[in-house]
């Protein structure tokens, strides 16, 4: 990934909006963030880097080539995707708040000829692979999340949004609140990407594996922050500074 | 005059459409409210024996309810679409890839070259190339309550020789009875007119959603409108809560569970709350679309029910797709 935009500290900018977002799904939801064997397993949160393309910020192509002729591995463009609007919107990664329950089932992917073996004749370790079995997310369940947009940009507040491997429709509810600004110790309480954030946290940190890239779900901060009360009154607490992927950019 | 109801089809909805695919996303939006019938007993199994089922909520009441899969439904329509494309476009796939072989449904070797991967996707092959769907299908739920719709049956396979040892072949798989009503909305894409009236035509002529491992599973699609806009409309656990509700009345516990236990339930009913929901909650959630009802889309349903009009359709669709398969080198 190539750097394409010079970060910019967000917390210069004054003019800030914070919008929650509430995310019901509305059918099961499966990403492939563990893949043990024939097993996928979905983890509670919905990274920001899924949210930027659901929401319609960032674009993808309908078709995409593998990265080199030997390799079939495919290379995401997320920095280059939202190179226009990093300094002006900033998503949150989603996570649930309400009690979660998975569902376990087979997927067995078969071909449509009248004749074929029950064995496959290999067996594929991918979520799109022959046989395994997936753990997913029930629908009904909600997770949170936040735009915050700087410098007066309006961002597109879509109802319906398509997440996940099989992409789950889900609806979201949108609400604006009202922003305070500090700056300080603070305990940042909602996930945000790695290297989405200025500075690692000083301490109380709560790390979660994920791919492709790492989540902090909470930390002491110190420095510029803003702090906000959820619909359901729930403070959040997110440092000031945050840029999507900043140390790509940088 | 079938021309006609296709140009009329067109023109409404051309503000939604696009007149060549292109590869990157412009939020064009054409949703389909489908009401699918079962019209005999089926099975929607993960493990081969216990019916799928869900949870849902509606109002204050909270039943388990059958479930058919997002993508059993997916299965189901593109094994047709492929079907139709080796029955009507074989020569004209030859002459684009002299070795197309028909394409298949196995996920890694998918031609990627013909009408319908290139509308469904096919996320890995082995070309190292993945194309995203543009066809998005909603998990769907039944409006009554799974222990109302699914029955479980004895199966016994005993061969048929006069002298024989107990076996095995001894099941117990539960079956969504006839009758039962699973409200869908799918959504595609960015898609040009023809393949909209290609997924209108599968979805018209599929009539088997059951395991296909089995004769059972006949099902009747009723296509009750097609919505075209710029956002994505409602979605398919929405219109079976709002069905219930209509049907009850009132959103009373007594009332609905007075519906979702109900033996049978009148089909022009559902229809009618089917459409009323839909667009009750597209209004509510400020979603903005032209719609063109049941009657015109049988209209147009009408004009391509012959086989040499969907021949011609993805003959022109094929045309259009030099552009959109051809992969950048990096």
């Amino acid at each position: 990934m190539s750097a394409t935009v010079a970060p910019t500290p967000l917390a210069a900018k004054q003019d800030m909006q914070v919008y929650e977002g509430v995310l019901e799904l509305m059918g099961e939801l499966f990403f492939a963030t563990l893949e043990p064997g024939n097993r996928y397993v979905t983890k509670p949160l919905i990274l920001n880097t899924a949210l930027y393309y659901a929401l319609g910020y960032a674009r993808g192509s309908y078709v995409n080539g593998a990265t080199g002729r030997r390799s079939k591995r495919q290379q995401p463009t997320y920095v280059e995707d939202t190179a226009a609007f990093a300094d002006e919107i900033y998503v949150s990664v989603a996570r649930p708040i309400t009690p979660l329950r998975f569902t376990t089932e087979n997927a067995n992917a078969r071909g449509d000829d009248y004749v074929q073996r029950n064995q496959p004749e290999k067996q594929m370790n991918s979520p799109t692979g022959k046989i395994g079995t997936r753990k997913q997310i029930q629908p009904g369940a909600k997770f949170r999340f936040f735009v915050l947009a700087f410098n007066g940009a309006v961002p597109d507040l879509p109802v319906y949004v398509r997440v996940g491997k099989k992409r789950t429709k889900a609806l979201i509810e949108w609400n604006r609140l009202p922003v305070r600004r500090h700056a300080g110790s603070f305990l940042m309480n909602h996930p945000v990407l790695v290297d989405d954030l200025v500075s690692m946290p000083i301490g109380d940190i709560r790390f979660s594996r994920m791919i492709p890239f790492d989540v902090i779900e909470q930390g002491r901060f110190e420095g510029p922050y803003c702090a906000f009360t959820c619909t359901d009154g729930e403070e959040v607490c997110l440092p000031a500074d945050l840029q999507f992927l900043r140390r790509w950019r940088a | 005059m079938s021309e006609d109801a296709i140009q009329k089809f067109g023109a409404t909805i051309k503000d939604y459409i696009l007149e060549k695919p292109e590869k990157r996303p412009k939020n064009r939006y054409v949703n389909l409210l489908v009401l699918r019938e079962l019209l005999s007993a089926a099975r929607f199994t993960t493990d081969g024996t216990e019916a799928n089922s869900a949870v849902i909520r509606i109002g204050e009441t909270e039943e388990t309810v059958g479930k058919l899969f997002g993508r059993k439904q997916v299965a189901s329509d593109r094994r047709t679409a492929k079907a139709v494309q080796r029955a009507l476009i074989t020569d004209e796939m030859k002459k684009k890839k002299a070795d197309w072989d028909g394409c298949s449904m196995e996920v890694t070797k998918m031609c990627q070259k013909c009408p319908e991967c290139a509308l469904f996707g096919s996320a890995a092959s082995e070309g190292a190339v993945s194309m995203t769907s543009r066809v998005m299908y909603d998990e769907a739920y039944t409006i009554r309550s799974l222990s109302t719709v699914v029955e479980e049956f004895f199966q016994n396979a005993p061969g048929d020789a006069y002298v024989k040892n107990a076996t095995s072949g001894i099941r117990e798989p539960d079956f969504f009875k006839e009758g039962v009503l699973i409200p869908c909305v799918v959504t595609l894409k960015d898609v040009t007119l023809e393949e909209v009236l290609f997924f209108m035509n599968i979805t018209d002529r599929n009539s088997r959603y059951g395991a296909t491992g089995t004769r059972f599973g006949k099902v009747r699609n009723h296509i009750l409108g097609v919505y075209a806009g710029g956002r994505e409309g409602p979605s398919s656990l929405e219109v079976t809560r709002e069905i219930i509700l209509a049907l009850a009345g009132t959103s009373d516990q007594e009332a609905i569970q007075k519906v979702m236990s109900a033996d049978t339930l009148d089909l022009e009913k559902v229809k009618a709350a089917a459409v009323t929901g839909y667009e009750d909650l597209a209004s509510r959630h400020r979603i903005t679309s032209i719609k063109v009802d049941e009657a015109a889309t049988a209209e147009v349903l009408d004009a391509i029910k012959e086989d040499s009009e969907v021949a011609s359709l993805l003959t022109t669709q094929l045309g259009k797709l030099d552009d959109y398969l051809d992969v950048p080198k990096k």
